[in-house]
C-alpha cells in the first residue's frame, strides 16, 4: 500500500517529477558531451516546458477534487478520487488546486518563452552552455513548488531553489566584469533576505505551533477571536513579506534591481524580469488572503507604504537612465509597486480578488519577456544593444521587430487598448472598490511619470536616425520571431477578449 | 432597423485596410508604383468609410429619443464593461465629420514622400480609434477609443513631422495623457459607484454632491487639455507647427472635437448638477481663451502658428456655448465645432500647400500671391472669410448662435466674447494681405505652382459643406439640435431638482 501512495504521489505531480528527472539528465548529459549539447538540451527544455504546460492545462481544466491526485487512470472519470487520496504528508506539503494549476501553466509558459529567447544566444561560446536550460529547469521547479505549497518550509525549499538557480544564471557570462558582479550582489542581497525570511519562519513556528498553513490558519483565527495575535505572529509574518518583497523588486528590497538587470546576460534577463514575479506574488497572495488573512491591518499598512514608494521611485528614478536594461529595471519598480496596489486591495475585496494581481503580473511578464527577448537578440556590429542611442534607426532598419518593441513600451506605458492598460484597469478599479483611491491616483501619476521614459526608448527606436554605417545588424531567428509575435499579438489582441483573463 | 452592426462595421473598416496594408502590401518608397497602391487602397478604404457614415443618415431619425444604431454585446462582465455602441445626432454629427474629413487628409498626405506605408497605416488606425470615440456608450470602451489616438498621433508627429518633431510629440503625447488618467480614475470611480460603465443608465444625475464635483473636475482635466481650453493650450501651437500637413488636419478637424464632445456627452449629460455649478469657470477660461487666442494669433509670424491660436480661439467659442446652459448656446457649439472642424482643416491644408512649395512658414516670407496663384488666393479668401464668420458661410451661424446664448447668460460675457469676432476679422484679413496682396518680390515666389489637380479636389470638397452649412444651417442643425435640446432640458431638470 505504501508502496503505491508513493508512486500516486508522484503521479500528481507529474510535470515536477518530470522537470527534476530532465534537469538532472541535462546536466550528465552536458558533462559527457559538452558544449554541443546545449542547443539539444534547450531543446528538451523546451519540449518538457510546453509538456508540463499541457498537463497543467489540462488540469485547469478538468479539476481535481481537494486532497485528490490527477493520474492518468482516471482522467475521464469523475469518480477517480475514491480511496485514492494523496497520502496525509504530501497534502500538508504542497496542493494541486486550480491556483496552483493556473501559476504552473503560466510559469511552465514563461520558461519556454525564456529558453526561446536563448536561442539566438546559443551561438555565442560565453553564453551558450548546457548549464543554461539545466538552471531554467531548476529555477521552474523551485518556483512550482512555492506557488503549490501548503506549508513555509516547502514554501522555503522552493524559494531556494529558485533563487540559488537564478544567482548562477546571471553570473552565467563569467568573462565580463558587470555580470560577476550583478551575481555578486545579488546573492548577497538575497542571502541576507533569505535570512530574514527563514528568522521570519522560526517567529511563526513559535507563535503557531506549526509551519503548515492550516496551523498558522488556526492560530491566526484564534488570535481574531479575541485575546489578540501572538507577538511572533505579527513579526514573523512583517519578515516573511519584506523576504518576498526581495523576490518582486518592491521598495526598500529593490537595490538589486538595476544592477541585476543590467548585469546579468539580457536573455536572462528576461527570465529574471518574467517569470520568478509570477511565482512571488501567487505565494504573497496564497499567504496573504489565506492563513495570514485576519492580520490584515498587520500586513496592510507597509503594502501600502510599499506600493506608493515602488511607484515613486521607480517612476522618478527611471528618468535619467540611458541603459535600457537600467531604465527596465527601474520600470519594473514601478510595475511591482502598482501590483502591490492590487495586494492591499484584497483585505476588503477577499480572496476572489486575488487574480487581479495575478492579472496584472502576468500581462506584465508577457510584455517584458517581449522587451527583453528582442534586446537579447539585438547587436549593433557584434556588440549587444543595450543603450538608447544603440537602438537609433531601429524602427528602418528592423521594421517589424520595431513595431513590437514599441507595442510592448506602450503596452507598459498603459495606453489603451494595449493589454497593459488593462492589466492597470483591474487593478486600480480594485483599489477603488477597496476605498484606497488615492493608491489608485498615485498608480496613475507614476504611469504619468514613466510614460516619460517609454517614449524616450519609442524616440529612439523611431524619431532618431542611426548614424551612418552604424545600423543595427540583421536579427533572423525563428524561435525568437514566435515568442515575440505570439506576446505581441496577445498584447494587442487582448482588447478582443479582454474577459478570457479578467473574469 | 438593421439588424447589420453598421457601426462597427463603419469604425473597423479602416482598421481592417490598416491591417491588409500592413499584412500584404510591401512598402517602398523608391517604388512609385508601390507608394501609389498604398495610397491608393488607403483612400479608397477611407471614401468606403465615409459611405458607410453617409448610409447612417437615411436610417437615423433625429426626433426619437435615445441612441439608434446600438450595439451592446458584454465584454468583460466582471468589470461591468459592455461592447456597447450607439448615436443620437450629437455622436452622429461627429462621425460623419471625420468620415469626410479622413479621406481628404489622406489626400493631403500625399505629399508625404518617406515611410509611406507606415503614415497611412497611422491615420488609418486613427481614423478607428476617431469614430469609435464618437459613437461609444460605454465608459471604458470611450476611454480605449479616446486614449488610443494618442499612439498613431505621437508617431504622425514625431516621425514625419518638422525640426522641433521631437519635442513637439512628447509634449502632445504626455499632456494629454496627464489629463486623461485623471479621467480614467473617474471613470472607474463612477463605474464603482453604478457597477456599470453603461453612459445610459448613468443618466439620470446617479451622482450627485461632492462625488460629482470631483468626478467633473477629474474630466474636466481631460477635455480641457484636449479642447484645448486656456490655460491647458500649450502643447496645441507645438503639436500643429510641427505635424505634417495630414496630421494638422485631423487634429484640427476631428482630435479637438473630442473635448467638446466629452464636454457635451459626460460632463453636461452624466454631470449636470455639477456642471452648473463650474459653469462659470468655464465660461471665464473660454472668454479668456476668445480673447487670448485672438491677440496671440494677431502677435505670430509663422502661418501654422497663426491658424494654430486662431483654433484656441475658436474653441472657446465651443466652450462658451456648451456651458452657457441655453439651447441656442449649445447648438452653436455644435455648429462651430462642425464648421471649425472643415475650416481649420482647410486652413492647414493651405499652409500645407505653401509650405510643400517653398518649406516655409514664415509669413514675412510671402507677399503679392494673389497675381501669380489665383486659385490658390481664391481658396484661401473663401476659407479665410468662413473662419472670421462672414454671414453665408459656416463659420458665422455657430458663433451667432454660441454668442447669442453667452447673451442669455450674461451679456456681459457675450459682450467681451463678441471682442474675439472683431479680433478674428482682424488678424485673419491681416494674413491675407500680407500673403496675397502687394507687390510680388520674393524671387522663388515668382515661378510658384497653383493648386494642382489633387489639392483642388481636397479644396473644393471642403467648401461644399462650408457653403451649405451658412446657407441652410437648418440642414445641419436638423441631425443634432433635437438631441442636444433633449439633453438640455433633462440636465436642467436634474440640475434644477438637485440644487433645489
Amino acid at each position: 500500500m505504501m508502496e503505491g501512495a508513493v508512486i500516486h504521489t508522484l503521479m500528481a505531480f507529474a510535470p515536477e517529477a518530470v522537470l527534476a528527472v530532465v534537469a538532472l539528465f541535462l546536466l550528465v548529459l552536458g558533462a559527457v558531451i559538452g558544449h554541443r549539447s546545449a542547443a539539444l538540451g534547450t531543446g528538451l527544455a523546451v519540449a518538457v516546458l510546453l509538456l508540463g504546460a499541457g498537463v497543467s492545462a489540462f488540469l485547469l481544466m478538468h479539476p481535481v477534487p481537494e486532497g485528490c491526485f490527477a493520474v492518468p487512470s482516471g482522467w475521464f472519470d469523475d469518480s477517480y478520487c475514491e480511496g485514492q487520496m494523496l497520502p496525509g504528508f504530501v497534502r500538508s506539503m504542497l496542493v494541486n488546486d486550480s491556483f496552483a494549476n493556473f501559476s504552473k501553466l503560466v510559469l511552465l509558459l514563461g520558461a519556454a518563452g525564456s529558453l526561446l529567447v536563448f536561442w539566438p544566444s546559443l551561438k555565442r561560446t560565453d553564453l551558450g552552455k548546457p548549464e543554461y536550460p539545466v538552471l531554467v529547469l531548476l529555477a521552474t521547479l523551485g518556483m512550482m513548488v512555492m506557488v503549490s505549497a501548503q506549508n513555509l518550509l516547502a514554501l522555503y525549499v522552493g524559494l531556494e531553489l529558485q533563487s540559488l538557480s537564478l544567482y548562477i544564471l546571471v553570473t552565467l557570462e563569467r568573462d565580463r566584469p558587470t555580470s560577476g558582479e550583478a551575481g555578486m550582489k545579488y546573492f548577497v542581497m538575497g542571502a541576507v533576505t533569505s535570512g530574514i525570511l527563514l528568522y521570519g519562519l522560526s517567529l511563526i513556528y513559535g507563535a503557531a505551533g506549526g509551519l503548515g498553513f492550516a496551523d498558522i490558519a488556526k492560530a491566526a483565527a484564534a488570535g481574531d477571536a479575541g485575546e489578540g495575535f501572538p507577538l511572533g505572529l505579527r513579526v514573523g509574518l512583517l519578515f516573511l513579506v519584506a523576504g518576498l518583497a526581495f523576490k518582486v523588486a518592491a521598495v526598500p528590497f529593490h537595490m538589486w534591481v538595476p544592477d541585476v538587470y543590467e548585469g546579468a546576460p539580457t536573455p536572462v534577463t528576461a527570465f529574471v524580469a518574467a517569470v520568478p514575479k509570477v511565482a512571488a506574488f501567487v505565494v504573497l497572495v496564497r499567504l496573504l488572503t489565506g492563513p495570514f488573512a485576519p492580520l490584515a491591518d498587520v500586513w496592510g499598512p507597509p503594502v501600502q507604504v510599499m506600493a506608493v514608494a515602488s511607484m515613486a521611485l521607480g517612476a522618478l528614478a527611471g528618468m535619467t537612465q540611458t541603459n535600457l536594461k537600467r531604465l527596465m529595471g527601474y520600470s519594473a519598480i514601478v510595475h511591482a509597486g502598482v501590483a502591490l496596489v492590487g495586494l492591499a486591495s484584497l483585505p476588503q475585496q477577499g480572496p476572489a480578488f486575488g487574480n487581479v494581481v495575478l492579472i496584472y503580473v502576468i500581462i506584465y511578464a508577457v510584455t517584458v519577456l517581449g522587451v527583453f527577448g528582442i534586446l537579447a537578440g539585438l547587436k549593433r556590429q557584434g556588440r549587444p544593444a543595450e543603450t538608447l542611442d544603440d537602438l537609433a534607426g531601429f524602427g528602418r532598419s528592423h521594421p517589424l521587430w520595431a513595431a513590437a518593441f514599441a507595442i510592448f513600451l506602450f503596452s507598459l506605458a498603459g495606453v489603451p487598448p494595449l493589454a497593459g492598460f488593462f492589466a492597470k484597469y483591474v487593478v486600480f478599479a480594485a483599489a477603488v472598490e477597496a476605498h484606497q483611491t488615492y493608491l489608485a491616483v498615485m498608480g496613475v501619476l507614476a504611469s504619468l511619470v514613466s510614460a516619460r521614459y517609454y517614449l524616450r526608448v519609442v524616440r529612439a527606436i523611431y524619431f532618431d536616425e542611426a548614424a551612418p554605417g552604424a545600423t543595427l545588424d540583421p536579427l533572423r531567428s525563428v524561435p525568437l520571431g514566435l515568442v515575440t509575435a505570439l506576446a505581441a499579438l496577445a498584447v494587442v489582441a487582448f482588447v478582443i477578449h479582454p474577459a478570457i483573463l479578467i473574469r | 432597423m438593421s439588424s447589420l452592426p453598421l457601426l462597427s462595421l463603419i469604425t473597423f473598416l479602416p482598421l481592417a485596410g490598416a491591417l491588409g496594408l500592413f499584412a500584404f502590401v510591401r512598402g517602398d518608397d523608391a517604388r512609385a508604383r508601390r507608394v501609389g497602391i498604398v495610397r491608393g487602397l488607403t483612400l479608397g478604404t477611407t471614401l468606403l468609410t465615409l459611405a458607410g457614415s453617409l448610409a447612417l443618415l437615411p436610417g437615423f431619425d433625429p426626433a426619437a429619443p435615445g441612441f439608434q444604431f446600438v450595439e451592446n454585446v458584454p465584454w468583460i462582465p466582471r468589470l461591468g464593461l459592455a461592447y456597447h455602441r450607439g448615436v443620437d445626432g450629437i455622436g452622429l454629427a461627429f462621425l460623419v465629420l471625420t468620415a469626410f474629413l479622413t479621406p481628404l487628409s489622406v489626400l493631403a498626405g500625399f505629399s508625404v514622400k518617406t515611410r509611406v506605408k507606415e503614415f497611412m497605416i497611422a491615420l488609418l488606425v486613427l481614423e478607428t480609434l476617431m469614430l469609435g470615440t464618437f459613437s461609444t456608450l460605454d465608459l471604458a470602451l470611450f476611454y480605449v477609443f479616446f486614449e488610443g489616438g494618442l499612439i498613431p498621433m505621437f508617431l504622425m508627429i514625431g516621425i514625419w513631422g518638422g525640426e522641433g518633431r521631437r519635442a513637439a510629440a512628447f509634449k502632445f503625447f504626455l499632456y494629454t495623457f496627464a489629463g486623461s488618467v485623471l479621467m480614467l480614475v473617474a471613470i472607474i470611480a463612477m463605474v464603482a459607484h453604478t457597477g456599470t460603465a453603461d453612459m445610459t443608465q448613468m443618466t439620470g444625475g446617479v451622482f450627485a454632491g461632492d462625488l460629482a464635483l470631483v468626478l467633473w473636475l477629474a474630466f474636466f482635466a481631460s477635455f480641457a487639455v484636449k479642447t484645448p481650453l486656456w490655460p491647458f493650450h500649450t502643447w496645441l501651437p507645438y503639436a500643429h507647427v510641427e505635424a505634417p500637413t495630414a496630421g494638422s488636419m485631423i487634429l484640427a478637424g476631428v482630435l479637438l472635437k473630442m473635448g467638446g464632445y466629452g464636454f457635451i456627452r459626460i460632463s453636461l449629460q452624466i454631470l449636470p448638477s455639477a456642471s452648473e455649478v463650474f459653469a462659470p469657470l468655464v465660461i471665464g477660461l473660454s472668454v479668456i481663451a476668445i480673447i487670448y487666442g485672438s491677440l496671440v494669433a494677431l502677435a505670430q509670424t509663422d502661418l501654422k502658428r497663426l491658424v494654430a491660436y486662431s483654433s484656441v480661439a475658436h474653441m472657446g467659442y465651443v466652450t462658451l456655448g456648451i456651458f452657457s446652459g441655453t439651447a441656442q448656446g449649445l447648438e452653436g457649439a455644435m455648429m462651430v465645432m462642425l464648421s471649425h472642424g472643415l475650416v481649420s482643416a482647410a486652413l492647414f491644408a493651405c499652409v500645407g500647400v505653401v509650405y510643400d512649395r517653398v518649406h516655409t512658414r514664415e509669413i514675412a516670407r510671402f507677399g503679392g500671391l494673389a497675381s501669380r496663384v489665383p486659385r490658390y488666393a481664391a481658396v484661401f479668401m473663401v476659407f479665410t472669410l468662413a473662419a472670421v464668420g462672414l454671414p453665408g458661410l459656416s463659420g458665422f451661424v455657430g458663433e451667432f448662435l454660441s454668442l447669442q446664448g453667452a447673451y442669455l447668460y450674461n451679456p456681459l460675457v457675450a459682450a467681451l466674447a463678441s471682442l474675439g469676432v472683431i479680433l478674428g476679422a482682424v488678424y485673419m484679413l491681416g494674413l491675407y494681405r500680407r500673403m496675397f496682396y502687394g507687390p510680388l518680390e520674393k524671387k522663388d515666389l515668382m515661378t510658384l505652382r497653383d493648386l494642382t489637380v489633387r489639392e483642388g479636389v481636397v479644396f473644393g470638397a471642403l467648401a461644399v459643406p462650408t457653403v451649405w452649412m451658412g446657407l441652410f444651417p437648418a440642414h445641419f442643425l436638423a441631425v443634432f439640435a433635437p438631441a442636444t435640446d433633449r439633453l438640455l432640458n433633462v440636465s436642467q431638470t436634474l440640475a434644477a431638482g438637485s440644487i433645489g
